[in-house]
């Protein structure tokens, strides 16, 4: 199954997609959370905020770009979703595909381990003594997550733990399943 | 070349100059360290990766493409931020609140604000004074500038390690190459396209013209064609910021504005004033 | 033939986008199946105006007989290619656009649809899967390839339907006759959705009560895809 997806994820990366170079992708990011950095005046945890936040929006609508890309069916368990969030969505936008690992007892909390973070190649924070401990500069990706995956009905809270930004040995995002969102029921009936 | 009146901001529009006196919109601003650019230069990282790699990684055109287009809402929450720090602190002072501000009013607007943040909506045009503001509109030139600036280096880099490129005559030094390095490979790196046409008075102004503008092929209001060319004005800021950047970068200060051509979306021109008014430039694109 | 309407529901049940052809009559008094009586029951006021009423209905006779040849379709189509291209035209220009989103009988089509989903389902699952906990989606989400409803009919019209894992819902009301529409309405989501409302930055994802699709390029783009196929008029 692992193969399936890896492979799908792989053709569609290499057939259907249209590309840019990494690095500009690199630099435009970090130029945004550089000014938004300014902007917010140092407050590194607003700036993980808006970050999240702009994940979110772009997520609620990636989810769609990600549907006619791949045309997968609903997956059956937690664990598949793991797996097509790593070998088909983080490789068809980003040509990356982060290790899962770290899965809880119950199969509803795993990890993402980035080794390649095409946000933040060759990226180093500032040395202000706060930014190392506070700011979350990959961020955005979390909000993708939650916004992607709440759209499918999957109700998740989506952290970094590590970064290596931050020193950290790895660059680690938990996903965490809370809940799995109801069909809403039209007003007025049951 | 369009001079209806499409565009009601263009005019407007006054320069904004990418400076530091935007700082003056938030209360203290320290020139302390800023977020780390990615190296122009490779050679300093993993040794064991050869260049030509580097430069061959690749993301998906859609990913910056949606990362682009958010900074609009991102710039209009920030605005929105900076009024509510400045009226929050306004409002302690008179009321002369104990220590409940600590300096870290930016949380209590998060906290607060969380229920209004609603994902997948538009709400963030909702408000003209605030999306069409000239602070907003230079902040969203000011993301553009800030990414031109650092690119440059990085694009004629590439330019020249692509074995599949004709060498590259990169002498950047007149201004006419310069424009057209930013129609041909700036534009189609980005955009994945180049300008269709670029136009010069031979006195320093240029006009380049992209006929199916990339982020704007689906921009269309639901209020109509007027008010889709009314909110088109924040979207252009960003390649307007972008052009001035790279231009900078290269030595050259200018004025960029864009307007919407005849009225008509994806169609945008350019305006490019230059300093350089050296009349030496015959050929054209 | 014909399409009559075309609609879309968004993950909160309510209808953004609804735009109507052809006014749906029932036709002759044939009355429905009995299984679908409720829902023959409501069809008259799908009909916004009764003018063309004996028109539509006796049109269709006409042309049963064309009805499965595609070939006979395209030639109609080639052949009158003005005075179809008229007709295509009239209908686009009478037919209402968001005009009902909230009344009563959107809210029974969506309902209907919502019920034999929710049949559809039921029907096949094993009752224990209801209990079970969260490891398996499929006993919590309702979508499940192998009972996913396509379309229903009477003998007045087909509803086809199509469903996205982003709960959004597609469906567009035909003459009976007709072929499937499934992967037209797909095509709609993949295509003319994903253009003019997902890439289009001033245009919402997340609708509200009341806020429906209204961007001229959608409604020109999806009229353009539904009035180019052959089975648009009857």
């Amino acid at each position: 199954m692992s193969k399936q997806i890896k492979q799908l994820g792989d053709d569609i990366w290499k057939t259907k997609v249209e590309k840019v170079n990494s690095e500009l992708f690199t630099l435009t990011y970090g130029s945004i959370v550089s000014q938004l950095c300014k902007d917010l005046n140092f407050n590194y945890e607003a700036v993980n905020n808006q970050l999240f936040k702009m994940g979110y929006n772009i997520g609620i609508r990636l989810i769609d770009e990600f549907l006619q890309k791949t045309q997968l069916s609903r997956c059956t368990n937690f664990r598949e979703t793991a797996e097509i969030v790593s070998k088909i969505g983080f490789k068809i936008f980003l040509n990356i595909t982060p290790i899962i690992t770290n899965w809880s007892a119950d199969s509803k909390t795993f990890s993402l381990i980035l080794n390649d973070n095409p946000l933040a190649d060759f990226v180093e924070l500032p040395d202000d003594g706060k930014a190392l401990k506070e700011l979350w500069y990959s961020n955005i990706l979390c909000g993708v997550l939650k916004g992607a995956l709440e759209m499918v009905q999957l109700d998740c809270e989506v952290v970094f733990l590590n970064d290596v930004l931050r020193g950290d040995e790895s660059t680690e995002i938990r996903v965490k399943l809370i809940q799995i969102l109801k069909d809403e029921v039209p007003a007025g009936d049951e | 070349m369009s001079t209806s009146a499409t565009s009601p901001m263009a005019n407007k529009n006054a320069p904004l100059p990418p400076s530091p006196a935007h700082s003056s919109q938030t209360p203290v601003l320290p020139q302390s360290p800023q977020v780390q650019q990615p190296q122009r230069h490779i050679q300093h990282d993993d040794a064991t990766v050869p260049t030509q790699e580097l430069f061959t990684k690749e993301v998906n055109a859609i990913a910056l493409d949606y990362l682009i287009n958010e900074c609009i809402p991102l710039s209009v929450r920030v605005e929105e931020m900076l009024l509510e720090g400045q009226s929050e602190i306004s409002a302690a002072i008179s009321e002369l609140k104990l220590e409940t501000a600590e300096g870290e009013e930016g949380i209590d607007n998060e906290t607060q604000r969380k229920d209004k943040f609603e994902p997948g909506t538009v709400t963030f045009l909702n408000d003209e004074s605030k999306f069409l503001h000239l602070n907003n509109l230079y902040r969203i030139e000011n993301y553009g500038y800030e990414i031109g600036l650092k690119i440059t280096d990085c694009l004629i880099y590439m330019k020249n390690s692509n074995p599949n490129e004709a060498t590259v005559n990169m002498r950047l030094v007149e201004v006419l190459e310069i424009m057209k390095f930013i129609c041909r490979d700036v534009w189609k790196i980005i955009y994945l396209k180049q300008m269709d046409n670029l136009r010069t008075n031979h006195i320093g102004t240029f006009v380049l013209i992209d006929n199916n503008f990339r982020p704007l092929t689906n921009f269309y209001s639901s209020l109509g064609e007027e008010d889709t060319l009314r909110k088109v004005q924040p979207y252009l800021q960003f390649p307007c910021g972008l052009i001035k950047g790279i231009l900078t970068s290269l030595g050259i200060e200018s004025i960029v504005k864009a307007e919407v051509m005849n009225g008509k979306l994806p169609s945008v021109s350019f305006n490019v004033q230059t300093n350089f008014n050296n009349g030496g430039m015959s050929k054209m694109m | 033939m014909a399409i009559y309407s075309f609609w879309v529901y968004d993950r909160h049940c309510n209808c953004i986008y609804q735009r109507e052809y052809s006014p749906l009559t029932a036709s002759t008094s044939t009355s429905a199946s009995a299984t679908t009586t409720s829902q023959t029951g409501s069809t008259p006021r799908l009909s916004q105006s009764n003018s063309a009423l004996n028109n539509s209905s006796v049109q269709r006779f006409q042309q049963s007989g064309a009805d499965n040849s595609d070939t006979t379709i395209s030639n109609n189509t080639s052949l009158g290619s003005s005075s179809v291209n008229n007709k295509i035209q009239e209908l686009l220009n009478n037919g209402s656009i968001n005009a009902i989103n909230d009344n009563n009988v959107s809210k029974l089509l969506f309902g209907t649809l919502f019920s034999l989903r929710k049949i559809s389902i039921s029907l096949t699952s094993a009752p224990a899967s209801e209990t079970t906990d969260d490891e398996v989606f499929s006993s919590h989400t309702s979508l499940n390839k192998f009972n996913e409803l396509k379309s229903f009919q009477t003998l007045n019209y087909k509803v086809h339907f199509y469903e996205t894992l982003t709960g959004l819902k597609f469906l567009v009301v035909t003459d009976p006759t007709i072929r499937d529409l499934q992967l037209e309405l797909r095509n709609i989501y993949e295509n003319h959705y994903l253009n003019y409302v997902v890439r289009n930055q001033l245009c919402q994802v997340e609708f509200k009560e009341h806020e429906v699709i209204s961007n001229d390029k959608f409604i020109q783009s999806v009229d353009a895809f539904w009035s180019g196929l052959p089975e648009f008029i009857s």
